[in-house]
């Protein structure tokens, strides 16, 4: 069932037995694996069904260090949260992404791929993506039309990424939370407070606000924070009336390692005569699936570098997009001219049969480093809340990573005679770890309440539960330990309906 | 494959287009191996000089015409073009095989285009 929280009393008690803070991808898939059963589900979403300017604005906030996009852009605050804007790129994380790699600090969770693997056979059906295969041999046979490079798949493969349509949260499961009886959605609720007891070991309630001037207080067996990485590290940092740092916080390790998948062309690919390379082709809403160039987790150890892909984009076609940087302003005008500039010039690619430049464009994961964090401000919102800033930093072991596997593909490419790889300035100076103006992000927020069993490096154990609060835990892409290369959605979709289970679990 | 013109045009390196290389009657040894095969496929005559140059940079110890024909056909070459050009092209992906690779100016080229982009670069300087 529905309620608008403006409608209701001020001061109303709200009841149940899970409480879900957010309305997005995790907050969703979770509330649906509740679905007709027993126990009583509140849902709590700040906004409403629409976009609103007013609740955006909730999410402004200050960033610092490494160029980023203004924060109110990154995310979407209304039922269905982000999948509002997202373009519906999955793939899985890669077992390594789990290990321990002693190049890479702080690497390693406390699960493992094969942990996961049957949680991302259920998290496709809820972003509508084809059956669980990610081999690329699965791909091409669908259709022999599809070219790729013969590369040596020991040093360089073809990871596959999946498509979703993409699956917008907000309108596929409306009806269904709506008309369920046992979900409780409350929209216009924004979480502003989270109480705990004197200890700060049990979680007693919530509060909620909204612009109606009302405020509210929920109360749960349990409570499941969901609301993206920085709201989540946000709203565990202003909880501070029984622990002085804010909840979970006892490490000072809430909002720490954020991470973002870096996202930057990097270098090009010039081949001695002209080819489609199908398989690495996407286009809006048609594409099922498409590759893009991997690093082996054996050249990944034996090089030391992080994990990350290299996309292939004609080079015509790239060098008339903007970066992804610049491509959202303040200015709807301006942003939706960006937006086209990029649409037509990938759509005028597709009509061309082959290409003999392409750009590479890496995406890659940033290692975890306690400086690139979340914190309050001294400013605060219009429900009284201080507004997150951001303080992005990445490390020389980015460049470096980068750079090798820009190496690496050039050297394959070279063994198969096929053509030559280019570095793009920035990455030519070994002794330069300055990065360029277009260096860009994916809109992906990770990490801010990192997943480990040890609670001096880690805020949720392997189940996401928050250490030292029993009834407390966090569902998304913050609990990742480490990000991997692939845009995240996928992962914590499947990371959810894994709490889920746990927490059926502990309930029976 | 066919050996064909030192250059290759594309739209989009903007590189101006200077005469090919042109073969005349009988090019030395020395000549012959500053052509880089494969990468005179994607790339102009400035940009193979601008790549030996930094090539050139790096390395200073083979920034020397002698040095580098040395190295790169030795003292006692064939005169045979066939036989210098299937000579370095093999090299060249013996090179890659082996992981004898050098980036310079940005190009990620085996250690033998890029010496013969070093020679190239100062046989037309």
């Amino acid at each position: 069932m529905h309620i608008d929280a403006r409608e209701l009393p001020n001061n109303s008690l709200i009841e149940g037995d899970l409480c879900i803070i957010g309305a997005g991808a995790a907050g969703i898939s979770l509330a649906l694996e509740f679905l007709n059963m027993s126990s009583k589900v509140i849902l709590l979403e700040g906004g409403g069904f629409e976009y609103e300017s007013q609740m955006q604005d909730l999410y402004k906030g200050k960033t610092t260090g490494q160029r980023y996009f203004p924060l109110e852009s990154a995310r979407l605050h209304y039922f269905g949260g982000t999948t509002g804007h997202w373009a519906g790129f999955c793939s899985p994380l890669d077992p390594i992404d789990f290990e321990k790699r002693d190049w890479i600090p702080l690497s390693g969770w406390p699960i493992k791929r094969t942990d996961l693997d049957p949680y991302y056979v259920r998290a496709h059906k809820n972003l509508d993506l084809g059956p669980y295969e990610y081999l690329d041999s699965y791909w091409m046979a669908q259709d022999p039309k599809i070219d790729s490079l013969p590369l040596d798949h020991s040093a360089v493969y073809n990871k596959m990424w999946q498509f979703s349509p993409p699956t917008r949260f907000g309108e596929k499961y409306k009806d269904t939370v709506v008309k369920a009886p046992n979900i409780h959605l409350y929209t216009y609720a924004n979480v502003t407070n989270i109480d705990a007891n004197e200890h700060a070991s049990t979680i007693q309630q919530v509060t909620v606000k909204n612009f109606a001037g009302k405020t509210h207080t929920v109360k749960a067996k349990k409570f499941v924070l969901a609301c993206c990485s920085i709201q989540n590290a946000r709203l565990l940092l202003a909880s501070n009336k029984q622990a002085k740092h804010g909840l979970g916080n006892d490490n000072d390790l809430v909002g720490r390692h954020f991470m973002e998948h870096l996202e930057i062309k990097s270098a090009e690919l010039w081949l001695t005569k002209p080819e489609a390379l199908k398989l690495y082709a996407w286009e809006s809403g048609k594409t099922k699936a498409r590759a893009e160039l991997a690093i082996s987790p054996e050249k990944q150890r034996e090089l030391k570098i992080l994990n990350g892909t290299a996309s292939l984009t004609p080079l015509e076609v790239a060098r008339k997009q903007p970066a992804f940087i610049d491509m959202w302003t303040a200015d709807t005008a301006q942003r939706k001219k960006n937006m086209s500039k990029f649409d037509i010039a990938e759509k005028k690619s597709l009509q061309e049969s082959g290409h003999d430049s392409y750009q590479l464009f890496t995406r890659i994961e940033q290692a975890p480093n306690p400086d690139s964090r979340i914190t309050l401000d001294t400013d605060i919102d219009a429900l009284g809340m201080p507004r997150a800033m951001l303080h992005w930093v990445l490390t020389p072991l980015e460049k470096r990573s980068i750079r090798e596997i820009y190496k690496l593909i050039g050297k394959e490419l070279g063994i198969i005679d096929k053509g030559r790889v280019r570095l793009l300035e920035y990455l030519r100076d070994e002794n330069d770890n300055t990065w360029p103006e277009f260096t860009g992000g994916g809109w992906h927020h990770m990490g801010t309440t990192r997943m480990s069993d040890n609670r001096k490096q880690g805020v949720v154990d392997a189940n996401c539960k928050v250490h030292g609060i029993n009834n407390l835990f966090v569902a998304g892409a913050a609990c990742y330990a480490t990000a991997g290369a692939p845009n995240p959605t996928l992962t914590l979709v499947a990371l959810t309906i894994r709490l889920a289970d746990h927490i059926k679990q502990v309930n029976a | 494959m066919q050996r064909r013109t030192f250059i290759h045009l594309s739209a989009y390196t903007a590189l101006a287009l200077a005469l090919p290389f042109t073969e005349g009657c009988s090019p030395s040894p020395e000549t012959i191996a500053s052509r880089p095969f494969l990468f005179s496929q994607l790339a102009d005559k400035k940009a193979i000089a601008e790549a030996g140059a930094a090539y050139r940079k790096q390395f200073p110890k083979e920034n020397d015409k002698t040095i580098l024909s040395n190295l790169l056909i030795g003292k006692n070459a064939s005169r045979d073009k066939s036989v210098i050009e299937k000579q370095l092209d093999d090299h060249v992906l013996d090179d890659f095989k082996t992981g004898k690779t050098v980036t310079t100016a940005g190009w990620v080229l085996s250690i033998t285009e890029a010496r013969q982009c070093a020679l190239y670069s100062i046989l037309n300087a």
